[in-house]
């Protein structure tokens, strides 16, 4: 019964590996039956931190409300002196200061006040803008273009010589080149390319002289695809012009005696742009989206000629399904992009419908880009539905819903909760399932109750722990983490992701309904061990409040063993959740045993 | 109070699983915990069988109704016919021996001893375990007997009565033992708990018994100790 006292030799037959090298970041064109553990499979809203870490993105807390002042859904949102300046779908411009302290800058009554029978632009859903010369010049596609001074006055752009904008272009692109102001997406002449008058912003082709304003057709130039420009950028010292399916470079400030000449540098097939707002120049390179993904365009040191390349290839397919199903109208109107400069990151945001009223969310492709570090990472995330974003000059971002604009958090100022200040959850902390809560809030400042949960999800590849044939036998888990949220980590084994036994998800309970199946056509998910954890960051008994953990559940700052005992030949782990907490997976580690080649 | 050290199941999982040094706590360990639980079940009935333990002990007293030849109540806190060490009858000093398997005694005729046959397990009274035989007799029975606490390892509240560092270095050596990841750890855990068990058999050594129970009080010159 009780064998020998005899005492046996010392070994140890455990091994331990270890992930904590996250920086391939999403990848979903791979199979992850062969598939390097720094990818995942699925990474939800969750990014690769410049850390090295696996951490939740941030979240958003209200910052302006524009509902007193009488703006409704937001279309447009641009940092200009110290400002934020924004655009609703009724055409109305306000601004909101550093303090959130809103301002209605132009309607019909401050237009009428500038010149009898002046009004507000008509209806609107697209704006671009650009800053020239320290103001801010607005332009739509409908009405001719707004300037807004320093001083937050709002007039129509127009040559200051004659007072008239006779000859200001009607353009739903604009942007700053080389001192000139380049208009495109005119209505009536979708290819054609509008450049002002060098170092004015109002004068144009037609205004008097002295003037070399000009204007170049760009149709015949586009090789394939439809030859309507979607988009014009400044990229260091070329005008890059997009169509749906080539990229044009151009060369301006060529002049033939006193005629400006805008010259056609280079012609980049097959790749284009399908919105003007996903056009994003990150210094070195440039990013936009097309059907495809996303691609970039980078100048080569030596010869300075432009190369592109496909930066969204590991996720192509996701960005094509999230594309397909949008009008061309929609892609036009509604997709676009921001860059988080403080998290060295490019955001672009796609709707899952073609109608504003239609849509639900808008699904973000966020590629974290660490040139240095020679990370280049994607990740999805989910819960927004934002129509506009705009990032000020300390490089903070500030998205629009509504009537409202909120601030997303970063590492001085962090926010982890969505709509802090807004929203709030049920008191079980679920939302609706359109990614909305309770409004009015309860506690508008108290961060405990505010707000709703980000929910994540990231599900790594599978693993063989480098023994492709061989039963491996798992003892324990160990986690490195930061934070204080809670999470669940689920292991999957020998390929075995989903239940097929049942279609949906079941309850919170674990049950069904009666007719077997549960909700969404989903598979669920058939983890072979599953456990709740809190981040190695989480207080101790009084540090949260009624609701919360009271410093309980399994810290992963415990390095006492958590018991995880499995056999498998493959294994994939999944982190998941929903928190209102701070969260980043620095490493996982499973103690486990090879064995022999025959799996019971 | 008395027996403090015993502990209960929850109490003893803890126990075990500081000594696997795993994470403690209800519910912290769930792929652990009834691995444990089991191996402290499986630990305990091992040792518990291992001898008759005098503080598991007792001595209930019932009546036989006369007729069937059972006791008119059930055996509180008895679990088995084998937790039965002994039944005596009325004043003798001589325990009731078991019935014979090749003497037929239901019959109820011919010349026959009084003695005690266990109830199958699907018996109306099968809580009272035994019949005397002849089924009439009347009269008191005193049973010694093995207790097993009520809903010992279903109620993790209910304190397991025994010697809880046996217990936990038993389980702890088996978990270990299974895994099989670290053999010094194993021999470590076994070696404690062999220390444990033998501690536990010594514990009673020297304390003195009646060698004739018939006998009317001690002898004067000499005693007998209790010894394994």
């Amino acid at each position: 019964m009780y064998g020998s006292d005899k005492p046996l030799p010392q070994t140890n037959n455990v091994k331990v590996a270890t992930v904590r090298q996250f920086d391939g970041g999403w990848d979903v064109v791979d199979t992850d039956l062969n598939l390097s553990s720094k990818y995942a499979k699925r990474l939800r809203n969750m990014f690769r931190a410049p850390d090295g870490s696996i951490q939740l993105r941030y979240g958003t807390a209200l910052f302006a409300d524009f509902t007193n002042i009488g703006l409704l859904d937001l279309v447009f949102a641009k940092y200009y002196n110290r400002f934020i300046i924004v655009v609703d779908r009724t055409g109305l411009i306000g601004a909101a200061n550093g303090a959130g302290t809103v301002y209605l800058i132009f309607d019909d009554e401050i237009a009428s006040q500038q010149s009898v029978g002046l009004e507000q632009w008509l209806p609107t859903d697209f704006v671009s803008s650009s800053e020239f010369n320290g103001e801010l010049v607005l332009c739509n596609g409908t009405n001719k273009p707004l300037l807004v001074k320093k001083n937050l006055s709002v007039g129509y752009l127009q040559d200051i010589p004659t007072s008239s904008n006779t000859y200001v272009p009607i353009a739903r692109y604009v942007c700053t080149h080389d001192q000139y102001l380049v208009m495109a997406g005119d209505p009536a002449a979708p290819s054609l390319l509008h450049i002002s008058n060098k170092g004015t912003s109002g004068t144009w082709l037609g205004d008097a002289a002295p003037n070399d304003g000009v204007q170049f057709d760009l149709g015949s130039f586009v090789p394939s695809g439809s030859s309507e420009i979607t988009g014009i950028a400044s990229f260091r010292d070329k005008l890059v012009v997009t169509f749906e399916e080539c990229v044009i470079i151009m060369d301006l400030g060529n002049y033939i005696e006193d005629a400006h000449n805008p010259i056609v540098a280079d012609v980049i097939p097959n790749y284009g742009a399908v919105n003007h707002h996903t056009l994003q120049a990150l210094g070195d390179d440039i990013l936009f989206m097309d059907i495809v993904g996303v691609p970039s365009l980078a100048r080569a040191l030596i010869s300075g000629s432009i190369t592109p390349d496909r930066k969204s290839q590991l996720i192509d397919p996701a960005i094509q399904e999230q594309l397909a199903g949008l009008t061309t109208g929609a892609l036009r109107e509604k997709v676009f992009g921001v860059i988080n400069r403080r998290d060295n990151q490019v955001l672009y945001l796609v709707p899952d419908a073609s109608l504003e009223q239609d849509i639900t969310e808008r699904v973000g492709f966020m590629f974290t880009y660490l040139k240095k570090l020679k990370v280049e990472a994607w990740s999805e995330i989910r819960g927004w539905n934002w129509t506009c974003a705009a990032r000020s000059s300390e490089g903070r971002l500030f998205f629009g819903k509504g009537p409202r604009l909120f601030r997303y958090g970063d590492k001085q100022d962090p926010v982890y909760a969505d709509q802090v200040g807004y929203q709030e959850p049920f008191s079980d902390e679920t939302i609706f399932s359109d990614n909305t809560g309770w409004t009015p809030i309860a506690d508008a400042d108290n961060s405990w109750v505010s707000g709703l949960p980000i929910a994540f999800d990231w599900e790594l590849p599978w693993s063989d722990l480098k023994k492709r044939g061989n039963v491996k036998t798992s003892y324990y888990l160990g986690l490195d983490t930061a934070g204080d949220a809670e999470f669940a980590v689920d292991m999957f084994i020998d390929n075995m992701l989903y239940d097929t036994s049942q279609t949906g998800e079941p309850f919170t309970d674990g049950e069904i309904f009666t007719d077997g199946t549960g909700f969404d056509s989903e598979l669920a998910y058939s983890p072979a061990l599953s456990m709740d954890f809190v981040a190695g960051g989480a207080g101790a008994y009084g540090a949260s409040p009624y609701g919360h953990l009271y410093g309980d559940g399994r810290s992963t700052a415990d390095e006492r063993l958590y018991a995880w005992p499995c056999q498998f030949k493959l294994m994939k782990l999944r982190v998941h959740g929903a928190t209102r907490r701070p969260l980043s997976i620095i490493s996982m580690s499973l103690y486990h045993a090879i064995g022999g080649i025959r799996r019971g | 109070m008395a027996y403090s050290r015993f502990k209960n199941l929850t109490e003893l999982v803890d126990a075990t699983t500081r000594k696997l040094r795993q994470a403690v706590g209800a519910g912290v360990n769930i792929y652990s915990e009834p691995s444990l639980k089991a191996a402290i079940e499986d630990i305990y009935t091992l040792a518990v069988g291992d001898r008759w333990w005098p503080h598991l002990m007792t001595t209930l007293t019932r009546t036989l109704d006369g007729s069937t030849g059972v006791v008119t109540e059930d055996l509180t806190d008895i679990d088995e016919f084998t937790d039965i060490r002994a039944i005596f009858y009325n004043g003798e000093q001589r325990q009731l021996p078991m019935q014979p398997h090749y003497a037929n005694y239901n019959a109820g005729v011919g010349a026959q001893q009084r003695c005690v046959e266990p109830l199958p397990y699907n018996h109306a009274n099968v809580g009272r375990l035994f019949r005397v035989v002849p089924a009439t007799t009347v009269g008191t029975l005193y049973i010694h007997a093995r207790i097993t606490p009520n809903q010992i390892f279903t109620n993790p509240e209910v304190v397991v009565p025994f010697n809880p560092q046996l217990l936990a270095c038993g389980a702890a050596w088996s978990y270990a033992a299974s895994e099989g990841i670290n053999n010094t750890h194993v021999a470590k855990l076994q070696q404690e708990f062999a220390d444990a068990l033998k501690g536990e058999r010594a514990s009673y050594r020297d304390m003195g018994i009646v060698l004739d129970p018939r006998q009317a009080s001690f002898p004067t010159e000499w005693q007998e100790d209790w010894r394994y």
